[in-house]
């Protein structure tokens, strides 16, 4: 790095190269892992949508349904994304599919103890050309779809059973 | 980089490129503190709070129940931090549902030497708005399933409730 005769010169040699190289890689991947990687393609605009949707949590105990309310805040508890606000919540039995041994037909029999849980969740949403829905611009949505659900005071599974989609978004 | 001078001595000399790589290896150092949560972690645990997190163990061996020690400390294995001191315990009847001959769904009692256990644990955490982060890190809520051990038995149990009791508890 130094002249024998002691003047200053920065002269880089192979092992800098490779430093710097190695230094450009990882910055890369980092600007990648961190701030990439979220294209979705096929996007008409940047512009995030009012959207609603709707999902159950299925056979819940009766001591966890008081816990789901309006106006909490939804987050996805695997990735920690943002699923938006619940707006409504319906509770009603949790009906299980049996049969009538004696007349063999089926029965629609109320659960004793279980109860399913339908929220209403307002978000904000991308949709793309191929009307794929992606909340918060990240979480990809899909009815039918399984969701980790993290709230203030519940935490549990439920499937996404239904999207809104007003007209003048579709 | 290390050089000689006039005398001899060897003096070390950083070059620029000595100094781009102690400055990314402290960016790195400062993005791993944030990746695990270290300054959280610091930043929480000068004011945590205490807690009474109650929870249910369903359908164990009844001689379970004696190995649940009241004042005992348990740890959570999911998350690798205490859980907390075991306050209180109950036992009920396991529940189970049979369905009958017309397809209706009825609630009975295991009588096979089976147990539901409720419990309230003494803990530590943070509340947020987001909700309780237990050990000022890690999210649990009603409904969280949670493996938890202590020196004899290991179970896994399902939180059903989260109180604050003591404000600004001071830790470690």
């Amino acid at each position: 790095m130094e002249k024998g005769n002691n003047s200053k010169k920065h002269r880089i040699n192979a092992v800098d190269v490779i430093i710097i190289l190695l230094i450009t890689v990882v910055i890369a991947a980092a600007a990648v892992i961190f701030i990439g990687g979220g294209g979705i393609d096929g996007l008409t605009g940047n512009q995030l949508v009012d959207f609603e949707y709707v999902i159950e949590f299925r056979q819940l105990r009766e001591e966890f349904t008081d816990n789901i309310v309006p106006g909490q805040q939804l987050v996805d508890a695997a990735e920690k994304k943002r699923l938006g606000e619940s707006m409504a919540v319906n509770i009603s039995p949790s009906v299980i599919t049996n049969t009538d041994m004696e007349n063999g037909k089926l029965v629609y029999a109320n659960h004793p103890d279980y109860y399913d849980v339908d929220v209403i969740v307002k978000a904000k949403a991308l949709i793309n050309d191929e009307g794929e829905v992606f909340i918060d611009g990240t979480y990809r949505l899909t009815v039918g779809g399984l969701i980790y659900v993290q709230m203030p005071n519940f935490t549990g599974s439920a499937y996404c059973t239904e999207m809104i989609i007003a007209e003048d978004n579709k | 980089m290390t050089t000689e001078n006039k005398t001899g001595k060897r003096r070390i000399r950083l070059n620029i490129i000595d100094f781009i790589v102690i400055i990314i290896l402290i960016g790195a150092a400062v993005g791993i503190a944030f990746r695990f949560g270290l300054v959280e972690r610091v930043k929480t645990q000068v004011s945590m709070d205490g807690a009474s997190i109650s929870f249910l163990v369903q359908n164990i061996q009844e001689a379970s129940y004696s190995y649940f020690n009241i004042g005992e400390e348990f740890e959570d294995v999911t998350h690798k931090c205490s859980f907390g001191t075991l306050e209180s315990k109950q036992e009920f009847p396991a529940e189970t549902y049979i369905t009958d001959i017309n397809g209706n769904i009825i609630k009975t009692y295991v009588e096979n030497d089976r147990i539901d256990l409720r419990g309230v644990m003494s803990s530590v955490g943070k509340f947020t708005d987001e909700g309780f982060l237990l050990d000022g890190i890690h999210f649990i809520a009603p409904g969280s399933s949670i493996n938890i051990r202590s020196s004899v038995i290991s179970v896994w149990i399902t939180v059903t409730d989260i109180v604050k009791t003591d404000p600004n508890v001071s830790t470690k």
